[in-house]
């Protein structure tokens, strides 16, 4: 007669033996696994049937410290308890690094936007100097400008109320718009990808523009070489006021 | 085959995420792997501490083993590598004799045991139990010495022994059980915890 505890021992070690061959089912073999963790006797035997395996097969083997798995299975939880550790850093690591480098594109991308409208501004500004005077938005000819006013010492309205009231455009300054549109439009062409939509369409109806007014010049100057004399509405000096305000 | 599957099972409960089930196989293969590292160190400790790290290396590159070979071919190729990698780090060579052992008066005896870098105490250990396991294999009644050996030599599943005994899966597992029972009875009769070193007393 066995007692209880022994039948136990025994069914533990029978199931112990099928688990070393790789026979034990897996529901079985998952609560053998849980009684090996915390029965020492059991891990025990285990290591006796690989010895026992060994010798049989005359295998070499060699003497090992009883501590020896012990020892494994504790540097293998530190191991584990330091990926966990590292794993968690490099987490925040990672987060860390990505918060800094959205920032540094963040300064870099306003820095350019910054630049890259100052330059078109000052491109803008540049191209306008090169609009053909004929296209430019005329002022009234008389009017002088506030600061003209100021200088006279009198409110501008005075000086529109003196002088003749002309909306005249002034004529293109010759020279200047003949060979211009050509350059103009080919710098246009090659620099539209960075000027402004807006910027880019006043540009191109200035030049569709100045081709009719070309034409229109051209006319005028055959009409001249054949005899015809017409007078000129406004006077020199206007061009620059029209000029002054065309933007 | 056979004798991989209950390995490749315990591997796969590793990998699961089971870490007892790498303590198993640690014990399973620890005398193995000590005795093979222990060619490349020639010292006991430092075959241990070897085996550990390779055990370690084992147990971090487990998530890649696919079972293409069997566990202990993959162990044993990570047991390999760490000696050799510590014997670098030491800056060792593996096989350097510094005296000539053909020109001693033991001979071919001295050679032997240089080459065989067991200490007496751990070559009388094994010795001792393989002649423990083959007595207790002989004193064995036929049906449980046939089973043993089908499992354990030829390396049969239990399926294939019931089919060689004609006897049910059952019978088999019991015979094998009681066939180890029985080598275990006088193997930890003789060496109580089994093939263990003693702790050195530092």
């Amino acid at each position: 007669m066995t007692s209880e505890s022994e039948q136990i021992q025994i069914e533990g070690a029978s199931q112990l033996s099928a688990m070393f061959d790789g026979e034990l089912s897996s529901a079985e073999c998952e609560l053998l696994s849980r009684r090996l963790a915390r029965d020492e006797t059991l891990r025990a035997r285990w290591a006796r049937y690989a010895l026992v395996g060994a010798a049989m097969r005359a295998e070499p083997m060699a003497a090992v410290s009883r501590t020896f798995a012990t020892r494994v299975g504790a540097a293998i939880d530190v191991h584990d308890r330091e990926q966990v550790d590292a794993n968690a850093s490099s987490g925040f690591r990672r987060l860390r690094t990505m918060a800094v480098g959205a920032a540094l594109a963040a300064g870099v991308a306003g820095a350019a936007v910054f630049v890259l409208r100052n330059e078109i501004l000052a491109r803008d500004q540049a191209l306008s100097a090169y609009i053909p005077v004929s296209q430019r938005v005329a002022q009234p000819a008389g009017a002088p400008s506030a600061s003209q006013a100021a200088s006279a010492g009198r409110p501008a309205s005075d000086s529109a109320s003196v002088e003749p009231q002309s909306y005249v455009v002034p004529p293109a300054a010759v020279g200047i718009s003949q060979a211009l549109p050509v350059s103009l439009a080919n710098f246009v062409v090659a620099h539209s990808e960075y000027s402004s939509p807006l910027t880019r369409r006043n540009l191109i109806s200035a030049l569709i523009s100045s081709d009719v007014a070309e034409l229109a010049a051209g006319a005028a100057n055959a009409d001249d070489a054949a005899g015809t004399e017409e007078q000129r509405p406004a006077p020199s000096g206007a061009a620059g006021q029209g000029a002054n305000g065309a933007r | 085959m056979a004798a991989d599957a209950g390995d490749l099972s315990l591997v796969r409960r590793v990998q699961a995420g089971e870490r007892a089930a790498y303590d198993l196989l640690v014990l399973k293969y620890q005398h193995k792997v000590v005795k093979l590292v222990m060619r490349y160190t020639r010292n006991p400790q430092d075959a241990e501490d070897v085996a550990q790290e390779a055990f370690i290396k084992a147990y971090r590159a487990l998530p890649q083993f696919r079972g293409d070979s069997a566990f202990y071919t993959w162990l044993y190729r990570i047991a390999i590598n760490t000696a050799k990698n510590a014997l670098v780090a030491r800056n060792r060579n593996p096989v350097s004799y510094q005296i000539d052992a053909r020109d001693s008066d033991d001979g071919p005896d001295l050679l032997n045991r240089l080459r065989d870098p067991d200490t007496p105490e751990g070559l009388a250990l094994t010795d001792e139990i393989r002649a423990t396991v083959n007595a207790a294999i002989d004193a064995l009644p036929d049906d449980l010495r046939t089973a043993i050996v089908l499992r354990e030599l030829e390396g049969l599943s239990y399926e294939e022994i019931a089919a060689s005994m004609d006897c049910p899966i059952g019978t088999v597992r019991s015979r094998i059980f009681r066939a180890r029972e029985a080598i275990d009875k006088k193997l930890s009769g003789v060496f109580e915890g089994g093939l263990g070193r003693a702790e050195e007393s530092v």
